[in-house]
């Protein structure tokens, strides 16, 4: 109902006071220092240490057993002398006695068939075996294993900006991937009796020793992964000579394992915009056949990255094709078995060069030669230069929709991660967020210029509102240590991304976003960033003070939940006689009659002031809504003395609406405000977040518009991850169930039934 | 102690560890349609987490997008929600039919759901809620229920270790 206003208005603050969300994030983050500043940026004493590497291993294929000798050399950057040295042995998680399988939670209900009883006890002669440590000339240096870490013990510290260079002689049993699962491994092919391996956290590798952590030896469970300085590597693998490799790196002896048609064939690819191959499937195809009995050592070399992995199979088809980055030529590659054909042949190449291309233009310029996608049944893992992704054809060649967009998601995101975490450099054993959070939110604009509309299964804010509402027990923060997270999908991947999408497209606008990422990124690339420096980053590139957001979104389990509770509407008091007791006198008119006086009219024939005319006096018989020569008078004298301004604002017919907002959730946004107005035209109306600083329970706002108002609503476009957008409208507006709208779509058939009547009206 | 014989099918599935997988997490919402008396619901799942437990747990059912409502395995998804998603009244078991279902390219399938008619008018708070779906195949799985009843929304949170709320 319409109100009317004076035109001096007294606005008193009714709300309680609480600040708690608008807190500055104080102890909550490190004090900066000169390693890391306090505008996220690396401080002017910054260091990071170095691990460079030398390794020749082979691959047994009929033991699948890997033998290696490494050469390390670790440099000390640090202002720390060092009295040891820690080593990661990622392998021994199976290790028979390995904490990872005591620390499972196990119930009876879980052994429910003989498959489960076989998994369980199924043993498998894990871990690395560690044959010596030596100095390079040949002395034994001694060491300790603590499960997942080994401890070499010096013989004098390490100073700083010193280095050493030891030996370490070693080897495994390589785990069957499809029985023991692992980011790397083996899968057989029972049909043609071949192997495919996929080798990672395969050699002894440095601990990162750093200015947060000192020592980041913090046990490998399985969740948690990895923490790793940056180096040189030259890794020499040898492995039957029909094989062919893929690796971290550059081919240093190309003219030794490859034959001239294929090396014709990678120049020519390296010039090409579309995928040439290198191997074709019917090559591929023979040697799965022929299975040649020699040896063959393919070289690598690999400058500048964080760990290395390779791939190698005679199963493998190959293609590549050149991708301009800034100045660079990069060879994007892909390498897979016929198994993954039509799909891979197709898509996967393209999907890389695609990927590296997008990633390039909101983080850092791609810096490796080469990127890799390798087809691995089920999984998606990531690691410099190459990753390891699913996404398998039926064995009759076809494949589903949800296959395809599988695969494309995931060599989007495995390759993605070559920019978070191998390149900018954050600690996965903590926050496993700063690489998968922020990859998952790349890997959202990548799919979106892959194809308009691409069907995203995280970052668009609306796709987290399930997870994030109701009782928050079994959920955690975004800032919670990677093995302690509930949910690792969506606390880790999914509500990170759709916090950067919030901030991106509702918070900093694109603009201030894109430039503090990008700088962010730069900031940071080959080094060792912690959330700290991203949080501070993102709010020094950009003038945008986000505690508030750090706060609620990464740590707080809160949700958004935004109410309209009230509206109220006004009107200026035009003081014109003419029109506000004609408002008035309609007012009165159209006011809600008691029913006793409706029957009276009728019942009472005539009233006594009725039958005797002089009752009525002067209160009686004067119109109220009369408008006399006085008011008349009185309206002209006003006017003459009003300035032409305020003369004009009292005949603009301003609508006065005050909103009332409540924050149900906890989570503090803006309030986007979709006004729909009688005439039904729209408005949208964008206010910051800090209109919740001082009052973060209730607020109101007080919108002057030009015209009637029907409607409003909040969160019109599904920006802000509201949890219940039934109470989001004025009127009230109840959204339909999910069972609802499906019932509108009246679709009584599956897809393939109307494929079906498809074929049946064409006489198929 | 009573010791207990562990009887299992045999059938020689193993599971695995996949990096790119994790999801874990279905989202119903239910509510009570007072005109035809019917709770009305809809239960969106990964699809491929499904598939895999389905698998494990024999019911042969291949890629859910290929369901047909004319074959039998169109039943046997239902009486498997009917396992893992259900109410309780009392003793009375409220169950639910299938009335279609969409398989998402981002890979979540949604079921749409509909029960025999019953009167919650004077009973709404002897509702108990089971949703245990996948909670046995995937110890980090947890359930989310929204009901909505006559306008009122609750959030319920299920996961192994609660595999029934109620609604008080």
């Amino acid at each position: 109902m319409k109100r009317i206003i004076l035109s001096s208005l007294c606005l008193l603050s009714f709300y309680g006071v609480a600040q708690q969300k608008f807190a500055q994030l104080g102890t909550e983050l490190p004090t900066p220092n000169e390693y890391r500043n306090a505008a996220g940026a690396p401080g002017h004493n910054y260091y990071q240490q170095k691990a460079d590497y030398k390794i020749s291993i082979t691959i047994d294929d009929v033991t699948q057993r890997l033998t290696g000798e490494e050469t390390i050399t670790y440099t000390n950057n640090s202002p720390d002398k060092l009295e040891y040295l820690w080593l990661q042995l990622d392998q021994n998680i199976y290790d028979i006695n390995s904490d990872s399988k005591l620390i499972e939670i196990e119930k009876m209900e879980d052994f429910r068939n003989i498959g489960d009883v076989k998994k369980k006890l199924f043993y498998y002669d894990g871990g690395f075996k560690i044959d010596a440590i030596t100095t390079t000339s040949g002395q034994k240096m001694s060491y300790a294993i603590n499960k997942t870490m080994m401890r070499i013990n010096l013989d004098k510290p390490l100073a700083s900006k010193g280095s050493i260079t030891f030996k370490i002689k070693w080897w495994y049993n390589i785990n069957d991937r499809m029985k023991v699962g692992g980011r790397s491994g083996y899968e057989y092919f029972e049909k043609d009796d071949n192997y495919l391996y996929t080798v990672a956290q395969f050699f002894p590798r440095m601990c990162v020793y750093n200015d947060v952590e000192g020592w980041q030896n913090k046990q490998f469970l399985g969740r948690g992964e990895f923490a790793l300085p940056f180096g040189d590597y030259e890794v020499s693998i040898t492995v039957p000579s029909d094989h062919i490799v893929g690796a971290t790196g550059e081919l240093q002896n190309g003219s030794v394992v490859l034959t001239a048609d294929q090396r014709k064939r990678l120049e020519k690819a390296k010039m090409s915009d579309t995928p040439v191959l290198i191997v074709t499937q019917t090559e591929a195809e023979k040697k799965e056949q022929a299975k040649e009995k020699g040896l063959k050592t393919w070289v690598f070399k690999a400058q500048n990255v964080r760990d290395f992995a390779f791939a190698s199979s005679r199963k493998f088809i190959w293609d590549a094709q050149g991708v301009k980055i800034g100045d660079k030529n990069v060879l994007a590659m892909s390498y897979y078995p016929k198994e993954g054909n039509p799909l891979w042949e197709k898509y996967s190449t393209k999907l890389v060069a695609h990927t590296i291309k997008t990633y390039s233009k909101y983080t850092v310029d791609y810096p490796y030669p080469v990127a890799i996608s390798v087809h691995s049944k089920w999984i998606g893992m990531e690691y410099p230069m190459i990753c390891f992704n699913g996404g398998r054809p039926e064995e009759d060649g076809t494949y589903s929709e949800e296959t395809k967009y599988g695969m494309w998601g995931v060599i989007i995101h495995e390759v993605g991660h070559n920019f978070f975490p191998m390149i900018i450099n954050s600690d996965e054993r903590q926050w496993t967020w700063m690489d998968e959070g922020l990859n998952t939110f790349v890997q959202y604009l990548t799919e979106q210029e892959w194809e308009r509309g691409y069907p995203s299964r995280r970052g668009p804010a609306y796709m987290i509102a399930d997870y994030m509402r109701g009782d928050k027990s079994n959920i955690s923060p975004i800032m919670t240590n990677s093995e302690s997270i509930f949910q690792f999908g969506n606390n880790a991947y999914g509500k990170p991304a759709t916090a950067l999408n919030i901030l991106r497209e509702t918070v900093m606008g694109r603009e201030l976003f894109d430039y503090a990422f990008k700088t962010y990124c730069e900031r940071w690339k080959f080094k060792h960033p912690t959330p700290a420096d991203f949080f501070r980053t993102m709010e020094d590139a950009s003038a945008v003070d986000l505690d508030w957001f750090w706060r609620g979104w990464f740590y707080s389990t809160d949700n958004v939940d935004i109410s309209i509770d009230n509206v109220r509407w006004f009107q200026l008091n035009s003081m014109n006689p003419i029109v506000e007791k004609a408002f008035k006198e309609e007012q009165n008119k159209n006011k809600d009659q008691f029913i006793g006086d409706t029957r009276n009219k009728e019942s009472i024939k005539e009233t006594f002031n009725e039958k005797d005319a002089s009752i009525d006096d002067f209160y009686a018989k004067r119109n109220i809504y009369f408008v006399d020569a006085l008011d008349k008078k009185e309206y002209n004298d006003f006017l003459a003395k009003l300035p032409a301004e305020d003369k004009k604002l009292l005949e603009s017919n301003k609508q006065f609406y005050e909103l009332t907002f409540k924050n149900i959730g906890g989570l503090v946004m803006p309030l986007i405000i979709e006004v729909t107005y009688a005439d039904n035209t729209k408005e949208v109306i964008r206010i910051p977040a800090e209109i919740w600083r001082q009052h973060e329970d209730q607020v109101s706002r007080v919108l002057i518009l030009d015209k009637e108002v029907a409607s409003f609503r909040l969160d019109p476009f599904l920006e802000t991850a509201d949890t219940d957008l039934d109470n989001n409208s004025w009127p009230r507006q109840i959204q339909p169930t999910k069972y609802e709208l499906y019932k509108q779509k009246q679709m009584h058939e599956n897809p393939m039934q109307r494929q079906k009547r498809v074929e049946s009206m064409q006489g198929k | 102690m009573l010791k207990n014989i562990l009887g299992f099918l045999l059938i020689f599935l193993f599971s695995f560890t996949s990096q790119a997988h994790e999801y874990y997490f279905a989202f119903a919402e239910m509510e009570y349609n007072d005109i035809t008396q019917r709770l009305e619901a809809s239960v969106m799942v990964s699809t491929h987490d499904l598939e895999f437990a389905l698998e494990k747990d024999e019911i042969f059912v291949g890629k859910i997008s290929k369901l047909d409502a004319e074959q039998e395995n169109y039943k046997n998804i239902e009486s498997y929600l009917n396992k893992h998603f259900y109410c309780k009244q009392g003793n009375s078991i409220i169950t639910f039919s299938i009335i279609g279902f969409e398989v998402g390219l981002n890979g979540i399938t949604t079921f749409y759901l509909n029960s025999e008619p019953i009167d919650l008018n004077s009973k709404k708070n002897s509702v108990v809620f089971y949703f245990d779906l996948l909670t046995d195949h995937y110890p980090q799985q947890q359930n989310k229920l929204t009901y909505i009843f006559r306008n009122n929304k609750s959030t319920l949170v299920f996961n192994s270790e609660q595999p029934s709320k109620k609604l008080n």
